[in-house]
């Protein structure tokens, strides 16, 4: 399709987006709910950012006195060895909405991790082209080849000596709890759309599969990874990207199983098109509206996600604060300065109700508009 | 009882009745200044495209508009008491008691979790206090009355264990159970197969006439109202634009629109050769942006000055038919010139004579049925298969039409599918023959070669899912031609240009999308995509079926102009016999996954016929009260396809058999031989062919031709 | 000819609630004397004649004029309505000339026709009863309208029947009552005779022994 869009208008396009864009903000402000829950999801955004480049104090630094009160100094009090809740609060924003720290890695580890993804895209593309008589030679190579292909890039790396570059560490734009949801929500569409699509057999695996890690006790499954991989953001993205894929698979399968059966599948099938050009160009456009609106809703529970597991002692590494940590660390003396327990309380919880807020009104109005 | 209408009061009267929905940004006038009076014992029909209103009068009548809507002002008059504004409890009382409705689908009117029985004698019971084994007495009468076969048994079933038809007429038997003085009904046979209409419409016809009922009858098909209606009243655009007794309004129509609609109707009763379709130009205008003077003189042929600038009213014609035009004396249908850009080009070559371009022999498509026994989930019961084709044979020339009719669940789709390959062959062969090269048909589409799924592309029946929603009309016109290489991609835009422009719509489509189109346009698009690749031939499954008639003759008249010029094959699906004639040089009729009867499309609906093809041609509605057909109904349902009869598989209903020597025995036992007669064509049938040839012709004209 | 062929179906029908003025409104303006009086599934409970609306004096004696006609504004159906006990009933099944002697009998105009057992399915007035003697006699269709007086006696119709037969006639309506005004057992008939003239009838059917045609005309 590239070359029909190359020849359409550039600036005509531009200028649809401009107009679909201003339609779904008058779409928001229409619903009085969204509106809100966007106010409360705006405002912590906006207070991370700020807290970027400026905080009352070092929220690290421990310059106070501990276990203070709300004072005119510390405004929500100081915690238990002395720093400013106020800039911690803060600055636990940025964690979970605006940045991920990618710890020191050596490059090997960068190459054996593509690898896995490559062999895994590979596998998933053989398995099709197997059921179809003229290409399940291609099929077998692919096959092969992305088993083979770990092993053989753990070899090279040793080979190569990758092992003793090692790459600093960095920070990524987007918070753990972003990248987290993208993460379930790319690996659930592809897993959702195949089972939808394909039906039979592979629906059977796939869902089969999905079903019995959601049976699982979520915190469980979060504190099996975790405790097997240890802590970090990545892990926690990790971790919430293969607990949050379940749902979003279901919830794309059945799009699938509802788009297919259009006609205009049969026209692409008709024109001898790859189970990957349906999948993603025939169906994902038409499919990603509700997957879309309920990413937005996984956004809210990986950040309480990720609040649990600071609580638990389990969540994001320090230097940066963290909201369910810091909860943790002011628990044992509730009694005598609350606030330090309640203002990370209420930042979790304001955030994901804001969200929740947001997506409800969003989807009532989009439901409305269709009727 | 014949008494005369002038000491009678009708049973329903609307005057001037205005009917209107609130929206969010104001409110839509979707009906104006409709009137019209029903007798008792007569039936009122009213036709018209969708959207103009039909369904919103029937409800306003049974106060069902919904939340937003009201009737604006005008009077509803039920047997002389007003309905307009009546407190919700005597509308609830009336309606429940005296009017009845019944619906285009039955099992929106049957609560599927309940016994029939259960269901009819409800309405018996709990509203009249009747005994319940009187009730029981009561409801089998009523569905012996409806020529429901075996009622004692029905009353103890699900709606989902009997046929559509026959819920129709569980569905219309619960409404007489009342004994209404009115019964509305709205499209009650659109979603039934046309030998079950014409059984569902004689019943109408019967019923009529024994409960005195005075019927008021929504359809879209002129063809239908026909047949069951005494007067039709015609709706455009939210307004009635003409009301005559059902003879007078097919013989002499006086409003333009009229006259236009039934251009658009393809005929059974003319020949093909002089059957042209003529769509009525521009589209029905949304009820939001109706024109101020007549809602037709946008579109209308003899639209004046006045036209546009002033409202007609409704007048008395001299001869009782009550028409809204300015001008509807001056207007002579029989002095009506076909426009311009209508081209009227016949064949040039006879492409019958030409090489076959498919050839099919002995097609076979089984499915394997999943038992529910226990034996069959450990997979060691016997494996049962839907025979949904048996031993298809035929050819089609290049450059020609195939008709393939037959009712649903005959096998057509699933044979194009099968030779599109969207469906594998369990067995037989199927060739496909392009520049030289034959392809085997019979193999998935995976398996196939790029330059045959590129000969064979395909269009599709509902409008509404033909385009992908998130891509613009360039897009998916362009994805074709990209896929194969058929057009250099610098000069696809220009190319999907001219094929827009070859589809009458304008390169402004390009950057639509689907949701902007209507229902035309959309199929439009969805045939441009399907030529796109440059097919050699293209299988149309029902394409105009979804479509109201004036958008169905353009795309009629489109596909033959696009044959014509590009040179390809054809074959078309279709139920609508009259669709298939005017549109094909061969037809093969289909039962129950069995070819019954090929040839040349003259041929075959003239005698000899097959007597399926009989009985089919006889339930067709006719849109013109003077031809008369030959009654023949089918008894009893199509069986089914996983055990079909053995033998003819029409044997089971077949109204000829008894021609056959000791009533038909060799049908019951032996696949009947192919009688041929000229031209290639061939019944299958074991009545030998001069019996076949001694039948009567079924539709023959009574009267002189309409002027038309 | 039974009550169901000739009842008017589907009659117009009230509510109790309806008030007076509504119905009465409702009779002038569909021109009919009788409405049946219903409740849920069109059970009978009463019937409105033109007589219900009639003041009785009794009851508005002692009123003065502001009083009556505040009260005929909140009159109700079920306040002036014949009561059912009160009304003549039939089924559809009783014969016409069974329900003309009820009618006559109870010296009363109207008869609500009900089936199981007392849902209203027609009613059957004079005027109704009077269509069904127009029918029975032919009136519609144009013909030759004969009357013939015979003896009382077997075969006498015999010879008409044979007559008809031999001119291959139809007949589109026949009566038989007993001779008025006349010395002896007499029996007259009339006959409506179409596609056929004056002259040939007195041809033929005069000639007929015993029989005399008393009156002959060509009606519409």
């Amino acid at each position: 399709m590239a070359a029909t869009q190359a020849s359409s208008p550039v600036q005509s396009r531009g200028a649809k987006l401009l107009s679909s864009i201003q339609s779904y903000i008058a779409l928001i402000f229409t619903s009085r709910i969204a509106t809100i829950g966007l106010a409360i999801v705006l405002f912590w955004v906006v207070v991370g950012l700020i807290s970027l480049v400026w905080t009352p104090v070092d929220p690290n630094a421990s310059d106070f006195r501990p276990n203070q009160p709300m004072s005119a100094e510390n405004w929500l009090g100081t915690d238990r060895l002395g720093r400013d809740n106020l800039s911690r609060v803060m600055a636990g924003t940025q964690v979970i909405l605006l940045k991920t720290r990618v710890p020191a890695l050596p490059l090997s580890g960068y190459f054996t991790g593509l690898a896995g993804l490559i062999g895994i895209v590979l596998i998933i593309r053989a398995i099709p082209m197997l059921e179809e008589p003229n290409q399940r030679l291609k099929g077998w190579g692919n096959l092969i080849v992305g088993i083979a292909l770990i092993p053989v890039v753990i070899f090279l790396n040793g080979l190569l000596g990758l092992q003793a570059i090692v790459l600093p560490n960095f920070v990524l734009p987007l918070g753990v709890a972003l990248w987290g949801v993208i993460g379930s929500l790319s690996l659930g569409t592809v897993l959702g759309l195949l089972a939808g699509y394909k039906g039979g057999w592979y629906d059977q695996i796939i869902m089969q599969i999905l079903d019995a890690l959601i049976a699982f006790p979520r915190i469980v499954l979060y504190l099996v990874v975790i405790t097997a991989l240890g802590q970090g953001d990545l892990i926690m993205i990790f971790a919430i990207a293969v607990t949050g894929a379940p749902g979003v698979a279901r919830l794309a399968r059945s799009q699938a199983l509802d788009i297919k059966t259009r006609d205009y599948i049969r026209a692409a099938e008709t024109r001898g098109e790859s189970i990957w050009f349906i999948m993603f160009r025939e169906i994902w456009p038409n499919a990603i509206g509700p997957l879309l609106v309920d990413s937005m809703l996984r956004v809210g529970y990986a950040i309480f996600t990720i609040g649990t597991l600071g609580f638990l002692g389990r969540g994001l590494p320090p230097p940066e604060p963290d909201w369910g940590n810091m909860i943790n660390v002011a628990r044992p003396s509730f009694g005598t300065v609350p606030v330090s327990v309640l203002a990370p309380a209420v930042a979790i919880g304001s955030l994901v109700v804001g969200l929740n807020l947001f997506v409800d009104g969003l989807n009532e109005e989009i439901t409305r508009y269709q009727k | 009882m014949n008494m005369d209408k002038k000491f009678e009061q009708p049973v329903l009267k609307l005057e001037d009745v205005a009917i209107t929905y609130k929206v969010r940004n104001g409110e839509i006038d979707a009906v104006q200044n409709v009137s019209f009076e029903i007798f008792k014992g007569e039936s009122h029909g009213i036709v018209g495209e969708s959207g103009c209103g039909k369904s919103t009068v029937a409800w306003a009548i049974v106060n069902f508009l919904g939340a937003n809507g009201y009737v604006k002002s005008g009077s509803i008059k039920f047997q002389g008491q007003e309905l307009v504004n009546k407190s919700d409890e005597e509308l609830r009382r009336l309606r429940g008691d005296q009017i009845a409705m019944v619906y285009q689908d039955p099992m929106q009117a049957l609560n599927p979790s309940l016994r029939l029985g259960d269901q009819m004698k409800e309405v018996l019971t709990v509203h009249r206090g009747m005994s319940e084994s009187e009730a029981e007495d009561r409801c089998v009468d009523m569905l012996s009355r409806v020529y429901m076969p075996d009622p004692e048994n029905v009353i103890k079933r699900f709606p989902h264990q009997i046929s559509g038809g026959q819920q129709q007429r569980v569905v219309i038997a619960m409404a007489l159970l009342n004994n209404p003085a009115l019964l509305i009904m709205d499209e009650p046979t659109t979603a039934l197969d046309v030998t079950v209409e014409a059984a569902v419409l004689d019943l109408i016809a019967e019923l009529r006439r024994d409960f005195d009922t005075a019927i008021m009858y929504i359809s879209h098909n002129l063809g239908v109202v026909a047949r069951v209606c005494t007067q039709v009243g015609v709706m455009y655009a939210g307004e009635m634009v003409e009301r005559a007794p059902v003879r007078d309004l097919y013989a002499d129509p006086k409003h333009p629109y009229t006259q236009g609609l039934l251009r658009c109707v393809p005929k059974l009763g003319g020949d093909k050769a002089s059957s042209q379709l003529y769509p009525i130009r521009g589209r029905v205008p949304p009820p939001n942006n109706r024109p101020s003077g007549c809602v037709y003189g946008p579109r209308c042929d003899y639209a004046r000055q006045r036209c546009l600038d002033e409202r007609p009213e409704v007048r008395q014609m001299p001869d009782g038919t009550s028409v809204r035009c300015h001008f509807a004396e001056e207007i002579d249908p029989a002095a009506w010139i076909p426009p311009e850009d209508i081209k009227l080009t016949p064949a040039t070559e006879d492409v019958t004579k030409n090489e076959p371009i498919l050839i099919i022999k002995d097609l076979k498509k089984y499915y394997d049925v999943a038992g529910s026994s226990l034996k069959d989930i450990l997979g060691l019961g016997e494996k049962r298969k839907v025979k949904a084709v048996e031993n298809a044979s035929f050819e089609v020339p290049r450059g020609s039409t195939l008709g393939i009719v037959g009712e649903s669940g005959c096998g057509k789709s699933t044979l194009v599918k099968t030779i599109i390959g969207l469906e594998n062959a369990t067995a037989g062969q199927a060739e496909f023959n392009v520049e030289d090269v034959t392809f085997d048909v019979t193999s998935s589409l995976s398996g196939r070669d790029k330059k045959l799924i590129q000969e064979l592309q395909m269009v599709f029946q509902n409008p509404d899912s033909t385009m992908n929603p998130s891509y613009t009309v360039g897009q998916q016109i362009g994805r074709p031609m990209e896929r194969f290489g058929t057009v250099p991609p610098d000069q696809i835009r220009s190319e999907v240009v001219r094929l827009l422009e070859a589809m009458r719509l304008g390169e402004n489509y390009f950057d639509r999308l689907p949701r902007q189109l209507s229902g035309g346009e959309k199929q439009r698009v969805g045939i441009a995509r399907a030529l796109a690749s440059r097919p050699e031939l293209v299988l149309c499954d029902e394409p105009v079926s979804a479509l109201d008639v004036s958008v169905q003759a353009a795309i009629l008249n489109l596909l033959i102009e696009i044959q014509r010029e590009f040179g390809t094959t054809l074959l078309f699906i279709a139920h609508d016999l009259s669709v298939v004639r005017f549109f094909s040089d061969f037809v093969a009729v289909m039962y129950l996954g069995q070819v019954m009867e090929f040839g040349p499309a003259e041929e075959i609906y003239q005698l000899p016929y097959h007597p399926y093809t009989e009985a089919l041609l006889s339930a067709v509605p006719i849109p013109d009260p003077s031809v008369t057909q030959k009654r023949i109904r089918l008894e009893g349902n199509v069986p089914s396809a996983i055990s079909p009869p053995s033998g003819c598989r029409f044997h089971t209903r077949c109204p000829r058999r008894k021609l056959m020597p000791d009533g038909g025995k060799k049908c019951e036992t032996e696949l009947p031989p192919w009688r041929e007669f000229n031209n290639g064509h061939r019944i299958f049938c074991h009545l030998p062919k001069e019996t076949l040839e001694s039948f009567d012709p079924v539709i023959s004209k009574a009267a002189e031709p309409a002027a038309d | 000819m039974l009550v169901k062929d000739c009842m008017t179906r589907h009659p117009i029908m009230i509510a109790p609630e309806t008030l007076a003025n509504e119905a009465q409104q409702i009779m002038t303006t569909n021109r009919v004397r009788h409405l049946p009086v219903v409740g849920d599934g069109k059970r009978l409970k009463g019937l409105v004649t033109a007589k219900s609306f009639a003041l009785k004096s009794d009851s508005i004696s002692s009123l003065n004029v502001w009083e009556i006609s505040r009260r005929l504004a909140n009159l109700r159906v079920k306040d002036v309505m014949v009561k059912k006990i009160d009304i003549l009933t039939a089924s559809a099944n009783m014969t016409v000339e069974r329900a003309a002697v009820m009618l006559n009998e109870a010296r009363q105009s109207a008869l609500v026709v009900l089936e199981n057992p007392d849902i209203v399915v027609g009613i059957l007035t004079e005027v109704d009863i009077m269509n069904a003697l127009q029918l029975m006699l032919g009136l519609p269709t144009e013909g030759i309208r004969v009357t013939i007086r015979m003896p009382n006696r077997k075969g006498e119709f015999q010879k008409i029947n044979d007559f008809l037969n031999d001119k291959d006639w139809c007949v589109m309506g026949i009566g038989t009552y007993p001779s008025p005004r006349v010395e002896g057992d007499f029996y007259d008939m009339v006959l409506k005779l179409p596609d056929t003239t004056i002259e040939e009838v007195r041809e033929g059917l005069g000639k007929i022994e015993d029989h005399q045609i008393i009156d002959i005309r060509d009606v519409v």
